[in-house]
């Protein structure tokens, strides 16, 4: 970008306005906030449409979507699979399979599942190495902020990161989870109100799809599926074993089936069939978004000269550099505000993930037990100051460090990626004992870890099939490949160790896994309630099934 | 009362958008050549600002029409 963003007085009024309103949440909520339950999970009093947003918000922090943008530009039309493939299927599962097992069984953490599963032991792994991600996460996503706020407005690293740290504080100290989702559901229609004007001059501007089509001039970055035969794969992305399997299965089901801070949003739904609905409700959106990250990455890469090359800006730069260039003041001030909205969203959903696991999981059975609810609340918001204090303390770490913020993300994928094999087999076989939940999901870290190291060393994920001296690795096919690998382990692990190993008594693991229902479940009179087509998981999920495949396809034949 | 039924988030979104629909038509209107011509052409503050007080609309009707408790969602 050449100088900072032409902001008139109406943006910052525009601005100014958003940042009331959020404060004015925290404010209004705090209110009725008097239980731990209303602190941590928003009284489990949620409509699902609110949920449902608050659901794809948690998901659409800037990170994701100068990410989503910058891989638009780098890898073409391939960038949609990280929407229809790595997270559409996986939503749909948690939606119309997992739900039941986390809402009826009342945890209060997807780490509580593994301690009424597993073990103290497992559960405690899970949910130290969790609140520790967490609070470096909103630490990484802090420094994002502060580096995109310097390129568009120019203030100082320090100002920003240290502002927007005492906004997600105040709002969530405040109102905790209820706080942290209405303001996920204003920055839902604030962030979608900011990209649309971008897309369509974009469009506008290249002449349509059609246009931007013809203007594009690498073919391979119009490719979704061709060119994915292993092998001999051209496609951006590699072969299409990696993004079915490691990308689409492995890594997309332990992201959003496992991941707490998503989980949270469904677990403060009213009632069961509207827990369900909130990842179902959530997967419309995330269909149509990739018209306002990847179309504007492909946008940016016919008009913006020497996008991603060296001395040229870098791809990252993609949403910035079309505000700059196309947005006039009005609807400049609703992106740039809808831009800061949606990382405070992202780091709020950190924080509010990190202060439940930390009370519930770790203060709350291990550290000061037998305490009065009130005394938790306490700990709770103590937890959220500590937690923002530490993410802050993480964002200056990373400021002074370069690229310390990629170790952060990389070392928690190690954790993650095995951890869907871990909840599927804890689901679905009864047989699992508890310590081969402990082991196999230790084992399958450490076998992420072993995978990225040697993946350098291996030609299959090089173009062209062999490791020379100026090839540069497919970075995003070894990582599908080691997520497959985890997981591969910690199957292996995990039913290896349970046959040396006594299994739990089946009383005891009554609506945790498949086939063994909870007769007192609170939620069995749901059960009898029928409801409308339009109010039925498996029905809702057949649609979103279905239009996503036929998209997927009309990309392949229209292209 | 719990935190879900303090206050219907739908009014603060009706009200939120609202303004920023009234604040953009009013620009739209009123923007200068340059302005359009940044945005190759398209009076973008207008149409941003009458699509976002569409949205306010329907969702101050959706409060006003199901109050919250009843509304079945």
């Amino acid at each position: 970008m050449t100088g900072t963003l032409n902001l008139g007085a109406v943006d910052w009024f525009l601005l100014a306005v958003y940042f009331g309103a959020i404060i004015a949440i925290g404010i209004t909520t705090k209110r009725a906030v008097h239980t731990t339950g209303d602190f941590f999970l928003a009284g489990r009093s949620m409509p699902a449409w609110i949920t449902g947003l608050a659901f794809i918000s948690a998901n659409l922090g800037a990170l994701e979507i100068i990410g989503g943008a910058a891989n638009g530009a780098q890898y073409g039309a391939a960038a949609v699979h990280f929407y229809w493939l790595g997270a559409i299927p996986a939503m749909v599962f948690l939606g119309v399979v997992m739900m039941p097992f986390y809402y009826s069984t009342r945890v209060h953490s997807v780490s509580e599942y593994l301690r009424r599963r597993f073990n103290n032991q497992t559960h405690l792994l899970n949910s130290v190495v969790f609140a520790v991600a967490q609070m470096l996460l909103a630490g990484v996503n802090l420094f994002a902020l502060a580096l995109i706020v310097k390129l568009l407005i120019g203030w100082p690293l320090w100002l920003s990161i240290l502002l927007s740290a005492v906004f997600v504080l105040a709002y969530i100290t405040l109102g905790g989870l209820a706080g942290a989702i209405y303001g996920e559901v204003l920055q839902f229609f604030v962030i979608l109100a900011g990209l649309i004007p971008i897309v369509v001059i974009g469009l506008h501007y290249v002449g349509g799809f059609s246009g931007l089509r013809e203007a594009v001039q690498d073919p391979s970055l119009l490719h979704t599926w061709q060119g994915t035969a292993p092998g001999h794969w051209t496609n951006p992305l590699g072969d299409w074993i990696g993004l079915a399997m490691g990308e689409g299965f492995v890594l997309a089901f332990g992201y959003w089936t496992t991941n707490f801070a998503e989980v949270q949003r469904s677990l403060a739904a009213k009632d069961l069939n509207a827990a369900r609905r909130t990842p179902l409700i959530a997967a419309f959106p995330k269909m149509a978004l990739p018209l306002f990250t990847v179309v504007p990455g492909m946008i940016a890469l016919v008009i913006i000269p020497k996008l991603g090359q060296p001395g040229g800006p870098t791809y990252n730069d993609v949403i910035p550099e079309m505000m700059q260039r196309f947005l006039p003041n009005g609807v400049l001030g609703i992106a740039l505000t809808g831009l800061l909205a949606a990382f405070m969203a992202g780091m709020a959903a950190n924080i509010s993930g990190f202060n439940t696991v930390f009370t519930y999981d770790i203060w709350k059975p291990y550290v000061v037990r037998g305490r009065d609810d009130r005394y938790y609340l306490k700990a709770g918001r103590y937890a959220t100051v500590a937690g923002i204090a530490v993410s802050v303390a993480a964002a200056f770490v990373a400021s002074e460090y370069n690229n310390i913020q990629n170790y952060i993300q990389l070392l928690f994928s190690f954790f993650n990626s095995p951890l869907f094999a871990t909840f599927l087999l804890a689901m679905f076989w009864k047989r699992v004992t508890p310590w081969a939940g402990f082991w196999g999901m230790l084992s399958g870290t450490v076998a992420a870890a072993t995978a990225h190291l040697s993946a350098y060393h291996i030609g299959w994920f090089y173009p062209g099939g062999q490791v020379g001296p100026h090839d540069t690795i497919n970075a995003q096919m070894a990582n599908f490949y080691g997520a497959l690998f985890a997981f591969v382990v910690d199957v292996l692990v995990t039913v290896a160790v349970t046959f040396v190993t006594k299994p739990k008594p089946v009383a005891e693991l009554a609506g945790l896994v498949w086939g063994l229902p909870d007769p007192d479940s609170p939620d069995a009179h749901e059960a009898t309630v029928r409801q409308p087509w339009w109010k039925s998981p498996v029905v809702l999920g057949c649609i979103i099934l279905a239009l996503t495949a036929g998209l997927s396809v009309w990309l392949v034949v229209a292209v | 009362m719990t935190p879900g039924k303090t206050f219907d988030v739908r009014w603060l979104i009706a009200g939120l958008l609202g303004l920023y629909g009234a604040v953009l038509t009013v620009l739209g209107l009123t923007d200068s050549a340059a302005e359009v011509a940044k945005a190759d052409g398209i009076r973008i503050n207008l149409w941003i600002g009458l699509g976002l007080l569409a949205v306010a609309t329907a969702f101050a009707a959706w409060a006003k029409l199901a109050p919250q408790g009843r509304d079945g969602s």
